[in-house]
């Protein structure tokens, strides 16, 4: 079936993105540029795993609770980022520059 | 299956990262972690064992996630603006 | 009916009509919760009420989105939202880590601490290579991955498309920020 292959094809893809939200929390410099992996690259495996899940879905019902939980996760997830960077910010973290 | 695996070994890297700091904002990250790798993982799981209430368990703690990372920040965060801190230790060391 | 504005009735019925939206919100949510069974609405036909009527009073109706500005905005954000975690994900995985951060400061043109400037915030850390720190009373402070100059640019476009979406009146792109 040509739906569960893009089906696979996205979750993949995600596999792939969560992959490197967590590379870029290992290798990043400072609090900022992690910030930066986790909230992009996470989120964007998340909405493509979703996609992929919603493909294979039984009801339009699962479909709308997945697109909720990802509606959610997207407010979540920005919301605490820019709260741990101005927190950091107060507290006197400074960006790192290329030296 | 397998994806779920990988998901895994992914969140475990960001706690390494969470464990380890080196500041408490790093930390903090936590609840960001869980928030989307973690109900990523519920995700999953909700499909390759057929248990539609994780759906729910995700959601859940998509909702959870938002309010811990304020109770992170009210709790550990560093005084808001206007507030002087008295001197590095006065909040304990990162 | 609206030619005698002020009757009690008409307030009444003014008042019903401006809670429609929010109601029908609630019910789909509840719809998304239970698969939409049909024997859930013995509970489900209170809890949505006691939940439109708690958010009412909470917050009062008045922010209308534009249903054109959202059809616009959807597209855009998703697009450049993708970009964005391309950019930074390949940055992540590249052997040589092309990164070089910075601080910049943005003038934000939306009414500060409005819910259009609370959702551009928001929406400022899944553009590419950005992602709001602080805001003060006149400035955003960004820290951008690679400090380039189209930031500005892609700020400033993100700024009027959710303008667009609240419909709310902007002004024209003046001084946009500078480095920090």
């Amino acid at each position: 079936m040509l739906i569960d292959l893009v089906s696979m094809v996205a979750i993949g893809a995600a596999t792939i993105f969560f992959v490197a939200g967590s590379a870029g929390m290992l290798r990043f410099p400072d609090v900022f540029m992690r910030l930066h992996a986790m909230t992009k690259a996470d989120n964007l495996g998340l909405g493509l795993l979703i996609v992929g899940l919603a493909l294979q879905a039984s009801s339009f019902w699962v479909i709308a609770k997945l697109v909720l939980i990802w509606l959610l996760v997207l407010v979540s997830s920005t919301s605490a980022s820019h709260l741990v960077a101005r927190d950091a910010l107060a507290r006197g973290l400074r960006p790192w520059r290329n030296p | 299956m397998g994806v779920a695996i990988v998901l895994l070994l992914s969140f475990a890297a960001g706690a390494v990262r969470i464990i380890r700091g080196p500041t408490r904002s790093d930390r903090m990250m936590a609840a960001q972690l869980f928030g989307t790798t973690g109900v990523a993982i519920l995700l999953l799981l909700a499909r390759a064992m057929e248990v539609a209430a994780l759906l729910d368990v995700a959601l859940v703690l998509a909702l959870l996630a938002t309010v811990a990372v304020v109770a992170f920040v009210q709790r550990f965060g560093h005084r808001p603006v206007g507030e002087p801190e008295q001197g590095a230790g006065g909040g304990g060391a990162d | 009916m609206s030619e005698h504005e002020g009757r009690p009735v008409d307030v009444w019925w003014g008042s019903l009509v401006r809670s429609l939206p929010r109601l029908m919100v609630f019910a789909l949510l509840w719809m998304i919760l239970t698969g939409a069974q049909a024997s859930s609405w013995r509970i489900g036909v209170p809890i949505v009420l006691v939940a439109t009527a708690w958010s009412l009073s909470l917050v009062a109706p008045g922010t209308r989105l534009s249903p054109r500005g959202i059809a616009r905005f959807v597209p855009f954000f998703l697009a450049r939202s993708v970009v964005g975690s391309i950019d930074v994900a390949r940055r992540a995985l590249l052997p040589s880590m092309p990164i070089a951060p910075a601080m910049v400061r943005y003038r934000p043109r939306l009414a500060p601490s409005s819910a259009p400037a609370i959702f551009f915030i928001n929406a400022i850390s899944l553009l590419p290579g950005t992602l709001c720190a602080s805001l003060e009373a006149a400035n955003l402070h960004i820290h951008v991955v690679d400090d380039e100059a189209g930031v500005f640019e892609g700020l400033a476009e993100l700024e009027e498309h959710v303008a667009a979406m609240f419909g709310v009146e902007i002004s024209a792109r003046e001084e946009l920020g500078g480095p920090e």
